[in-house]
């Protein structure tokens, strides 16, 4: 499998760390979480690549190691470097880097086409962990509107990111 | 008063995990988890942009109008005088400043590790440079050929003022063959040899790092830049 870490880490380091940040405990960062599962997918593909048929078992892979990691008491806190750096070296894939990157910025200009509130609704629903309860008495609407409102978002953006997305089974 | 029905709150963190684990078997769910990794990167980019385009913030007190001139005047003064009294400043805080670097995880591990890096490890982190020397200096004579190693005791050695033996190892370091590895030995074998006065050698180090594809010789040709104000 042609492999790009740096790619692979555009596409799924931001959800991962945002996976990690509840599941971590200190004085580890979900940072130091996301390293730790990075570095052991870099193992395993070095180890058995034949069981990486694809991007798709790496993301499994990455992510399960990333649960598993949150289980465990890690030796250190407080990395500053970043690992895929010294990853990308080995297996630069600058065309890859490049489609993911341009999804994401199609992505944003999806979102940069919904109205502020909407927007600012998402944002803090997924960046900021902000509850529905939370923003709901902040803005002095039913939580049951705010929860379709999201729902129809999230819908609207599937339908917009559908045709970005290149595996098959996107399609179904 | 009716309460408010409870939903299901599919974008709460732990769920995201619990998608993730789906995801390993259920391809509507590994669509999702993909969904939702392109929206949380691209809510990044978009908060990102926000952040770079939002107005500086209104000026806190009024401004007089004699106050821009005054400042003005005594900014000139000031400049003048540091003109006058200083002939290095910028270029030697820039280049002379030598923080230890953190380690990578990674490299503990590497198979090609010597067996005691990891201990070596520790007294270096905590700034304890006699002993993180001492640890290294072991560790690179059971693997000379341990790039890390060679770098790290370069650092301690730099750390502890032995900048002879520092500058030999950085030197060693820059032929490693982690391109990363090497181009952080170059940049800190050229701040050391402006420290030691070395200008034109520390000048040759960076032209040839800005000169590479890696990714340090922007630093490289920021560093240059800096050299050149002296």
């Amino acid at each position: 499998m042609r492999f790009s870490w740096d790619a692979f880490l555009a596409r799924y380091g931001p959800l991962a760390r945002l996976i990690a940040r509840p599941l971590v405990r200190p004085p580890a960062t979900a940072e130091d979480l996301v390293q730790e599962a990075l570095l052991a997918l870099h193992e395993a593909l070095a180890r058995e690549p034949e069981r990486f048929a694809d991007e798709e078992h790496a993301r499994n892979y990455f992510l399960r190691a990333l649960r598993n990691q949150a289980g465990k008491t890690l030796r250190r806190a407080g990395r500053e470097q970043p690992l895929v750096g010294e990853l990308a070296a080995e297996g630069l894939d600058a065309l890859e880097l490049r489609l993911v990157r341009e999804r994401h910025e199609l992505v944003a200009r999806c979102l940069d086409e919904l109205p502020a509130p909407d927007r600012e609704l998402l944002t803090r629903r997924i960046l900021d962990g902000h509850t529905l309860q939370r923003i709901a008495a902040e803005r002095g609407v039913p939580l049951s509107t705010l929860h379709e409102r999201e729902q129809a978002l999230l819908a609207q953006l599937r339908r917009r990111c559908a045709p970005l997305e290149n595996r098959p089974e996107a399609a179904r | 008063m009716k309460p408010e029905p409870s939903h299901d709150d599919a974008l709460a963190p732990e769920r995201l995990a619990r998608l993730a684990e789906r995801a390993e078997h259920d391809p509507s769910a590994a669509a999702e988890l993909d969904f939702l990794a392109d929206l949380v990167a691209g809510l990044e980019r978009t908060r990102a942009r926000q952040a770079a385009a939002a107005p500086p913030p209104a000026p806190r007190f009024l401004v007089r109008p004699w106050l821009p001139a005054a400042a003005a005047s005594l900014l000139f003064l000031l400049a003048l005088g540091a003109w006058l009294l200083s002939d290095d400043g910028r270029a030697t805080q820039r280049l002379a400043g030598r923080e230890a670097p953190p380690y990578l995880a990674s490299e503990l591990r590497g198979a090609e590790a010597p067996s005691g890096f990891a201990a070596a490890m520790e007294p270096y982190t905590r700034g304890d440079w006699p002993a993180a020397r001492t640890a290294l200096e072991a560790c690179l004579a059971e693997r000379p050929e341990h790039g890390p190693t060679r770098f790290y005791l370069a650092v301690a050695c730099d750390q502890l003022g032995d900048l002879a033996r520092a500058e030999e190892l950085y030197r060693d370091a820059t032929a490693s063959p982690d391109a990363l590895l090497a181009g952080h030995a170059r940049i800190r074998l050229a701040q050391l040899l402006v420290e030691r006065g070395d200008l034109a050698g520390a000048r040759a180090e960076l032209e040839r790092l800005a000169q590479s594809v890696g990714e340090l010789a922007p630093n490289a040709r920021d560093l240059l830049q800096a050299l050149g104000e002296r």
